[in-house]
């Protein structure tokens, strides 16, 4: 291998300006590789080296590699100043320079017509004015979005109520399982260490007024009436809305709701409403089941805190905790569910036909969907504020 | 940040691609059989073959995407997955490849995808490089104000030649190109044909290219090799291979949709 010094094969170039009383062309001789490795800045130097003479004529001593970004590079130094031929006897080096300088007035249009636009993204006003107008206008139009959605799913929903047939039970029953079934172990792991978590939490606190017993009331009503719905909804929206976000957004990249919309398939009666339905159908299952475990983890912890049995949990439980806060905790999981399978469907129906879109679309869709589920609970938090019997 | 300056590549071989007794399989399925080719320099050869035949596998086992199971790839002179990484990347620089679908980055822009492997090869500012950007993008034929699009919002040909742009980037001088017509309606596909003939003959390619296209074996390929039966089974210009007496030869230039009536 002829590895050369770097320095012999960088591109270099030398002017020699016009002999006194001569002709009045400059010479430039080029040398060492002029090929798209080597040519940072030499653009610049060279137009500047050229810059007081009005035509030159250039020599090739040493020159042992050209490319069409030498060729451009030159090109650019030179302009109009080109005296002679260019690479007399090179027919390769010429056909190259004449292909570049084909090429130039397209260019050379296209800057004028285009000239680089100063950014002035970093100021802070205008940056964060710009993003917080973007910010809104997102916001109101994914609302509406949202609520046109919401429409066309309602009907479908309404329409399959009035003919049970179409509803496609194979898609329904797969998602169940896939979204609904899959998700029980972490849904009761989750909620078993955040009653336990709270329990410990209770016990603490209420030591010191001498009523840790009460402590079980508290575990049971807040795991019931909040934590319960609220951490299933909130690991339900990781898995599922993502996902679902996810399935379409690729189905619709792949072409696959074309060709449903094409075959007379309505997209949004095959895909949403299966998800919708059983997310509506599975969540208050998981949420039940989720509100156990947080419980039987509460119990756990005063066990080992209070040293006060399983009984006796149970004792207290049946005495002192109205069944209306388990009411109260189930009503709002259906919502919970349709907001998290429409929130992912919705989001996946706009991916448009690049990656980037799909991955920001599954961000959004379970950012939105976390956000409004707290949303949600809030707002049926205030509702049901006066419901203790 | 300081890139590594590359040092060009020693030519030592003057045959860019040497392929001796390749064999590629997977699982029992064997996909090349003492497969031998070599291509030219300055040539453009047409691969054809029918479906399955192994020309996918083929030029991935080339570009070193799939490792074959035995046999001797050779790239300007160096023997594929040997060589430091100096070596390799030197090969890369000096191979460009046009995928079927155009593999563009979706993330960057036209202009961006194009300056991609001059960022990554090259220490040339981003003006320089998006000055040379622009000049490869009127080379292959497109319209400057694309420029700054994305490359979901091009359409077939266009994005056909951004990835021809792209391969150019830094004057490749191996192009390999992926049924570079399949898609494009006649003109645009008559059009491109042209563009790579044209950029060929003044960058001095060797032009490796898979193609189903008669026209462009016609219009273009100096060579043609034909892949059956697991291998290399014929190679020629286009005038001997229709004269030639294998079935699928035969049956591909005289059939319903070849060139030549009987």
């Amino acid at each position: 291998m002829n590895r050369a010094s770097p320095k012999s094969i960088k591109a270099e170039f030398t002017v020699t300006p016009p002999a006194k009383g001569g002709v009045d062309v400059a010479v430039l001789n080029l040398s060492g590789h002029w090929i798209i490795t080597r040519l940072e800045g030499i653009a610049g130097r060279m137009q500047s080296a050229l810059k007081r003479y009005d035509k030159v004529r250039v020599t090739t001593d040493g020159l042992e590699v050209l490319d069409s970004a030498g060729a451009f590079a030159l090109h650019y130094g030179l302009d109009d100043k080109l005296d002679g031929e260019i690479f007399p006897g090179n027919e390769a080096y010429t056909r190259l320079y004449a292909l570049v300088g084909a090429n130039r007035p397209t260019m050379d249009t296209y800057t004028r017509e285009h000239p680089e636009v100063r950014k002035f993204w970093l100021h802070p006003v205008y940056y964060v004015l710009v993003h917080l107008g973007r910010i809104m206008s997102t916001f109101w139009r994914g609302f509406i979005d949202q609520s046109v959605f919401m429409g066309h799913v309602m009907t479908l929903i309404m329409l399959s109520i009035v003919r049970p047939s179409r509803i496609r039970f194979a898609a329904l029953f797969n998602i169940m399982q896939r979204a609904g079934l899959e998700s029980l172990p972490i849904v009761v792991v989750t909620n078993m260490f955040v009653g336990a978590v709270l329990a410990f939490l209770m016990v603490l606190s209420l030591q010191q007024y001498g009523g840790a017993v009460f402590s079980v009331d508290l575990v049971c009503i807040g795991v019931m009436r909040e934590f319960g719905p609220v951490i299933a909804a909130v690991l339900l929206a990781g898995r599922s809305a993502s996902s679902f976000a996810a399935e379409i957004g690729s189905m619709k990249m792949n072409q696959e709701i074309d060709a449903m919309r094409v075959m007379g398939i309505d997209p949004y009666e095959a895909l949403v409403v299966p998800r919708v339905v059983a997310l509506v159908i599975m969540t208050p299952l998981i949420t039940f089941i989720g509100i156990l475990a947080g419980m039987a983890g509460g119990a756990l912890a005063i066990w080992g805190a209070l040293g006060l049995g399983p009984a006796f949990f149970v004792q207290r439980l049946y005495d002192y905790v109205p069944t209306v806060n388990l009411f109260v905790g189930m009503i709002r999981t259906p919502v919970f569910a349709v907001t998290i399978a429409i929130v992912g469907c919705r989001l996946g129906m706009t991916v448009k036909d690049d990656v980037i879109s799909l991955g920001r679309q599954v961000t959004t869709a379970v950012v939105q969907s976390i956000f409004l589920i707290f949303m949600i609970d809030a707002i049926f938090a205030v509702l049901f504020n006066g419901f203790v019997f | 940040m300081k890139r590594k300056v590359l040092a060009p590549l020693a030519d030592e071989n003057p045959d860019p691609i040497v392929i001796t007794g390749l064999n590629n399989s997977f699982g029992s399925n064997v996909v090349h059989e003492n497969l031998d080719l070599t291509v030219k320099r300055g040539e453009i050869l047409g691969i054809v073959g029918g479906s399955g035949s192994g020309k996918t596998v083929l030029l991935r086992s080339i570009l070193g995407l799939q490792k074959p199971t035995s046999g001797d790839i050779h790239i300007f002179g160096h023997r594929l997955y040997e060589g430091d990484e100096n070596t390799t990347r030197q090969i890369q620089a000096k191979t460009g490849v046009l995928f079927q679908s155009g593999a563009l980055f979706s993330t960057l822009t036209v202009a961006e995808n194009i300056m991609a492997p001059m960022m990554e090869f090259t220490r040339l500012s981003r003006r320089e490089a998006r000055a040379v950007a622009l000049l490869k993008m009127s080379m292959a034929g497109l319209p400057l104000t694309a420029a700054d699009l994305a490359p979901s919002e091009l359409s077939g040909g266009m994005i056909k030649r951004t990835a021809l742009a792209r391969a150019l980037a830094l004057d490749a001088q191996l192009l390999f190109l992926d049924e570079p017509t399949a898609g494009l309606d006649p003109i645009g596909a008559a059009a491109f044909d042209t563009l790579i003939r044209e950029l060929a003959g003044s960058l001095d390619l060797t032009v490796f290219m898979i193609t189903h296209d008669l026209d462009s074996l016609y219009a273009i390929c100096d060579e043609i090799a034909v892949l059956a039966d697991r291998h290399v089974v014929e190679k020629g210009p286009v005038e001997v291979l229709e004269k030639s007496k294998h079935p699928w030869i035969h049956e591909y230039f005289h059939g319903p949709r070849g060139r030549v009536k009987d």
